[in-house]
């Protein structure tokens, strides 16, 4: 309501009311081209998130586990974490070319390191009895790793879906405005630079909701997978 | 037969165990009573192969496979339920999958826990979750059971509970029994022989056949027994810990 009030009272403002916003949603929803641009965003996302989760849950799990993997990863994972990952496309863009590989890749660069510590973290903390426990009942060291070591890091890896995607959501949309013609990163910035504010904003709306989707999956799966906890 | 021959044990350069020798009677339940700190624990780690002793002779005939341990903390595994964690116990068997669930179901009721088989650990009471705890240990039929303070964490009433089930067990299974334990009723209740430790570093003060002392001189005259032999080393545990 005060936003709407307040375009009303600033006559001749660029920025849409929510009205014209939601109107330019709807018409969005209806329109064959969003979904092309949706398509060329999830497929993106999806691909560039799992392949970081991958890699990531992989890497992490060995840093917990390895003593070795630990000092020799960790400080190239210090060196890396910090870096702002959408600085790695124009190297992407030289490896992989100017199309999809290089934006996945992106994405899977910033999913990797979140990914990496939160697993690391929870690897970390298993409870030195538990592996006593394990350990006096026989468990050879792959049935400690399953039975005790895994199950324990759940909470830590719904953590990490949690964080990771919307990292990869920030990536997707900043991959997208450079050098993409589909998607809602490039949807955004052709409304932009063309001046159709609703448009814009019927773009940054899609993505919010996306990203609240997402949340609200990880937190029925949390709940529904970690049933035994308290 | 398990024996200690002068085991020695040191945690970094600090000795815990000096020139230990014991000796476990089979198919009996031997005690180890001993102030806090004494080495009651590391004994039991010794004989499960948790730690190395770093002088002295282990000499048993149970081979890995056949020794079980019921942990004072009872270290469930959260994200199993009860049967799941009473098949932890049945991982070196190698037996079939439908032997596996004849002797799980067996044994929850022997522990009275049957009806709770796909309960999880945090809708269980502490004594529940001994019971548990109790089944994995017996699960594999072990030929040595190592107990470590297993009722020093639950009330009494459910301490008078497990200590009948334990019994009651006792005549159905043949086994060998190290309980670790610093309370005396432990002893009166379930034990044959106990061992009584001095500490700091860890030795054998007196061993006393429970069974024929009571039967002579009763539990009273036992449990004195017991505190004359450890009042010493029971008050400089206590003088160690207020200093520290």
């Amino acid at each position: 309501m005060a936003w709407e009030l307040s375009i009303i009272c600033a006559e001749g403002t660029l920025i849409p009311g929510p009205v014209a916003v939601m109107a330019s949603f709807v018409d969005l929803l209806s329109s064959r081209d969003f979904y092309h641009h949706a398509s060329a965003s999830l497929s993106i996302f999806l691909l560039g998130w799992f392949i970081g989760m991958i890699f990531g849950v992989v890497a992490g799990v060995l840093l917990g586990i390895s003593k070795i993997a630990y000092q020799l990863g960790l400080p190239w994972m210090a060196l890396l974490f910090p870096i702002p990952k959408i600085a790695f496309l124009p190297v992407f863009i030289i490896l992989l070319g100017v199309g999809e590989g290089a934006r996945i890749a992106t994405i899977a660069s910033g999913v990797f390191f979140p990914a990496v510590f939160c697993i690391l973290q929870g690897t970390r903390s298993v409870p030195s009895n538990l592996i006593e426990m394990g350990t006096v009942f026989g468990l050879t060291r792959v049935q400690l790793l399953y039975r005790i070591v895994i199950p324990h890091c759940l909470p830590s890896l719904f953590l990490a879906c949690r964080l990771t995607t919307a990292i990869a959501l920030i990536l997707l949309v900043s991959a997208e405005m450079i050098g993409a013609n589909y998607g809602i990163g490039a949807f955004i910035l052709g409304a932009g630079s063309m001046a159709l504010m609703d448009q814009l904003f019927a773009g940054v709306l899609v993505l919010s909701l996306f990203g609240s989707m997402l949340f609200g999956l990880w937190a029925v799966l949390e709940k529904k997978v970690l049933h035994w906890q308290k | 037969m398990l024996e200690f021959q002068n085991v020695s044990f040191n945690y970094s350069q600090t000795e815990v165990i000096h020139n230990l020798s014991l000796k476990l009677v089979n198919n009996g339940v031997t005690a180890v009573i001993g102030p806090s700190g004494c080495g009651k624990t590391t004994i039991i780690k010794l004989i499960a192969g948790l730690l190395e002793p770093s002088s002295g002779e282990f000499i048993t005939d149970f081979s890995r496979d056949n020794i079980s341990y019921v942990f004072q903390d009872y270290r469930l595994l959260p994200w199993c339920n009860v049967y799941e964690n009473v098949a932890v116990g049945l991982v070196r068997s190698g037996i079939s999958l439908p032997e596996k669930k004849r002797c799980i179901n067996s044994i929850l009721s022997l522990v009275s826990m049957a009806s709770y088989a796909d309960r999880y650990p945090f809708e269980l009471s502490g004594g529940m979750q001994q019971r548990v705890g109790l089944a994995r240990a017996l699960a594999s039929s072990p030929e040595l059971l190592l107990m470590d303070e297993p009722f020093s964490a639950v009330d009494g009433q459910t301490r008078q509970l497990l200590v009948q089930e334990f019994t009651a067990l006792r005549h159905r299974k043949t086994m060998t029994v190290l309980l670790v334990t610093h309370q005396f009723q432990d002893v009166i209740d379930l034990a044959d022989r106990v061992i009584l430790l001095g500490s700091n570093p860890t030795t054998d003060l007196k061993t006393i056949d429970v069974k024929q002392f009571i039967r002579q001189k009763g539990a009273s005259a036992l449990c004195d027994e017991m505190w004359r032999v450890l009042k010493k080393d029971v008050s400089l545990a206590m003088q160690r810990t207020v200093s520290c």
